[in-house]
């Protein structure tokens, strides 16, 4: 049987009626929840937070002027100190010095506490779209962070996040100097590298110029010049020699020819040659080839004279020609001697020049080699040397503290109220959850309920008319009794009320405070 | 509570009726005295005419009136599928408003023998019920109680008694019925039963009766349940349904 009471559509009377019939079921959950929110509000031990918001600022120094020699990112540097920080070493030290977790070192574990500490500590980066003015580029960069640190005790919790805070900056100004110094020690270790290469390599140039000095490249053009002068002097030589060879030639021929009685000059002859030597003496000195024949004739003559008659009439005619001619045979071939040996020498100088013109393209070949090597290193080293002095300069920057550094921007302040529980977000969740639930527990009653509604719904499922609806018959008595427990929820009320000004009063803040702040946020 | 076998003179009775009426005579009857405190505090409402809610009983009369005009039955028996629904409330709100309708006269018999709640709800004592005429075969006279409300009489009262579905669908039972009929003219009896689903009182007892008068309780009786005794129920005799202890007794006004 359809009636229009079948189309299940919710009116304004029909909600009052659900409230009216679950009111109950609404409220007591509702006051259960709130009830057990406000115990859990008020029975979580507090906690309190302070957070040091830190500034990442860019290097003091324009970059045109100096270069960091760090490349590694702020965030990259933030991730080793923090891993640097919650080391447990750091972590035990403050704990040590700051007495904390005093409470719980009875029952766990230094590594337990050191990470309950870790837990408190909250790390946060603060990034912004920032425009590299280098590469024109946008990107999220990290412009800042914070530390908070959360405990028991405000002031301790102020000194622990002030002294982490501080960790951070000299962990970063620690890294970045040591970063920067490593750099400039490598740089100057290389450079010592290069400038002992160097050194090396010219020593090698050295010994080898020693040991080609005579073919080196920049003596070619003197050797080819001296092989041509020697050369020359050789021809010269050689014409004198032949000069001289045909000479002592023709002086044989003459003194063979020259009959040995006939030119027996006897010692007419050797005082000539004395007085001669005489001569020749004054002006020259005794190693003068003519001073040097003369002595060798008169010797000869003394010899010849010394001798025996018999032979001596039989070796030396007494012949005033023969003696001269011989005496200029012999000069003739001591000549020729001195000559022959010149020309030995001048040909193992000519020889000596044509080794030395002959080996310079292959000196040439090492020697070039060794120059380009020398200048690579020399450029190389020229390199190494400015940039050590860069890296030298970025040194003094970071111990300066000039290069990138950490600057506190928010001091770590003593927190006034605490942090945890929020009481009143606790309280709100209760008030929200008790509400959902009373309402839940009511709409789900009312689903599974069936019980009768109203008279239509009742004449149609029963299909029997519904002849009266008598009204819920009120006696005085239920008045007054209805009085009485108004009476009764009223001053229920005024004690619940009572006893929450009681504990807000003790274990929130004094009621003087709340009424100050009430007063001054109702502007009274 | 006084106990005195009183004559009620219909027309001598000063200011009630009207010519031509003939009030009924009860003998060997009781008469109580109602404490309309007590009444007030049972919610017996149609003792006196000033509640607003006893207009509901009213409408409830003219529309009973209506339906047995007709047929000519006057037995009705008031159930409900449950206990604590209103039913013996009611049946006693509904005899005293047929009572001082002009040209009626009620008979309330409480009939849950088991529990017999028809003379608390009017406050006044009674050892005597229908269980004993039933079960010990006493003069119906000496069950009668008058309340001292004119035209209107109640048995109620007695013993506890187990067997009360077998006595309710005796032969006895059906007899004194029919005699209680036959005795007044324009004298509707409402018969106070057991609820249908707490034993087989008030399915025994139905066939005796002509009509049948069912209360469902507003927002505590379960639709299951009701159907459930509903159809347990001879569904010619049933008149109708009573929505009793409506929170907003305006829903219904657009049924009646």
């Amino acid at each position: 049987m359809e009636t229009e009471h079948d189309v299940k559509t919710m009116t304004m009377n029909d909600l009052a009626g659900i409230l009216r019939r679950r009111k109950w079921t609404i409220l007591l959950p509702a006051l259960g929840v709130f009830t057990l929110s406000v115990v859990v509000a008020f029975s979580i031990p507090k906690t309190y937070k302070s957070t040091t918001t830190i500034l990442i600022e860019e290097q003091g120094i324009p970059r045109e002027y100096v270069t960091a020699n760090i490349t590694t990112f702020a965030d990259q540097r933030l991730q080793s100190i923090n891993q640097r920080i919650m080391g447990t070493t750091k972590l035990l030290d403050l704990i040590t010095r700051f007495r904390l977790y005093e409470d719980l070192k009875a029952r766990h574990t230094i590594d337990e506490i050191a990470e309950k500490m870790r837990k408190d500590i909250v790390f946060n980066t603060i990034s912004a779209d920032v425009k590299d003015p280098r590469s024109g580029r946008t990107g999220q960069a990290t412009i800042a962070f914070s530390v908070s640190y959360k405990g028991k005790n405000p002031e301790t919790v102020q000194r622990i996040a002030s002294e982490l805070a501080s960790f951070y900056l000299e962990e970063n100004l620690k890294i970045r100097e040591k970063a920067s110094a490593d750099t400039s020690k490598f740089m100057e270790d290389e450079r010592g590298n290069v400038q002992a290469m160097m050194a090396a390599l010219e020593a090698k140039i050295a010994v080898y110029k020693q040991k080609h000095g005579d073919s080196l490249p920049e003596l070619a053009q003197a050797n080819l010049q001296g092989l041509d002068q020697v050369e020359r002097d050789m021809s010269r030589m050689e014409d004198q020699l032949h000069a001289l060879k045909e000479r002592e030639s023709y002086l044989e021929q003459e003194l063979a020819s020259v009959s040995q009685g006939t030119a027996n000059q006897g010692p007419g002859s050797l005082q000539e040659l004395r007085t001669r030597l005489v001569g020749l003496k004054s002006r020259f000195s005794d190693k003068h080839p003519d001073v040097i024949r003369t002595k060798a004739a008169i010797k000869e003559f003394e010899a010849q004279s010394a001798a025996p008659a018999k032979e001596a009439s039989a070796t030396q005619p007494d012949n005033p020609i023969h003696i001269p001619m011989k005496s200029q045979l012999a000069g003739t071939r001591t000549e020729i001697e001195s000559v022959q040996r010149q020309i030995k020498s001048l040909r193992q100088k000519r020889d000596s020049y044509r080794q030395r013109v002959e080996s310079s393209p292959r000196v040439e070949e090492g020697y070039r080699g060794l120059l380009v090597e020398r200048n690579n290193l020399q450029a190389k080293f020229e390199e190494l040397n400015r940039k050590a002095m860069d890296a030298q300069v970025a040194y003094g920057m970071e111990k300066e503290q000039l290069g990138e550094r950490f600057s506190i921007l928010e001091a770590a302040r003593l927190p006034g109220k605490p942090d945890s529980p929020n009481i009143r977000a606790i309280l709100l969740i209760g008030l929200v959850l008790g509400l959902g639930c009373g309402v839940g527990t009511a709409a789900i009653k009312e689903s599974t309920d069936d019980s009768v509604r109203d008279a239509g719904r009742l004449a149609a499922d029963t299909g029997f008319l519904v002849l009266t609806g008598i009204p819920e018959i009120v006696t005085p008595m239920d008045v007054a009794r209805k009085k009485m427990r108004r009476i009764q929820a009223a001053a229920g009320a005024v004690a619940v009320l009572l006893a929450g000004v009681l504990v807000v009063h003790f274990f929130v803040m004094d009621m003087d405070v709340v009424l100050a702040k009430l007063s001054r946020k109702l502007g009274i | 509570m006084t106990e005195r076998t009183v004559e009620i003179g219909g027309s001598s009775v000063a200011g009630q009726g009207k010519p031509g009426w003939v009030s009924p005579r009860y003998r060997f009857s009781r008469e109580v005295r109602l404490d309309p405190a007590v009444l007030e505090k049972n919610r017996v409402l149609a003792y006196n005419n000033t509640s607003p809610e006893i207009e509901a009983y009213r409408v409830l009369r003219t529309r009973i009136l209506h339906r047995t005009k007709g047929s000519g039955g006057t037995t009705i028996m008031v159930t409900s599928a449950l206990s604590g629904e209103g039913k013996t409330v009611t049946a006693v709100n509904l005899a005293l408003t047929f009572a001082k309708a002009f040209s009626l006269t009620a008979l309330l018999v409480d009939a849950d023998l088991k529990r017999q709640q028809v003379h608390q709800v009017l406050g006044f004592e009674s050892n005597r019920g229908l269980g004993d005429y039933l079960r010990d075969g006493c003069d119906v006279s000496e069950l009668i109680v008058w309340p001292g409300i004119e035209k209107l009489t109640v048995i109620s009262g007695g013993k506890r008694i187990e067997e009360s579905s077998e006595l309710l669908g005796s032969p006895g039972m059906r007899t004194l019925v029919e005699g209680m009929k036959s005795r007044y003219e324009d004298r509707y009896i409402f018969f106070d039963v057991p609820p249908v689903l707490y034993g087989a009182d008030a399915i025994s007892f139905a066939p005796l009766v002509d009509h049948i008068l069912f209360v469902v309780q507003a927002e505590k009786s379960s639709m299951a349940n009701v159907n459930k005794a509903l159809e347990m129920l001879p569904k010619e005799k049933v008149l109708g349904i009573v929505l009793n202890r409506q929170a907003d007794a305006d829903a219904t006004r657009y049924y009646y």
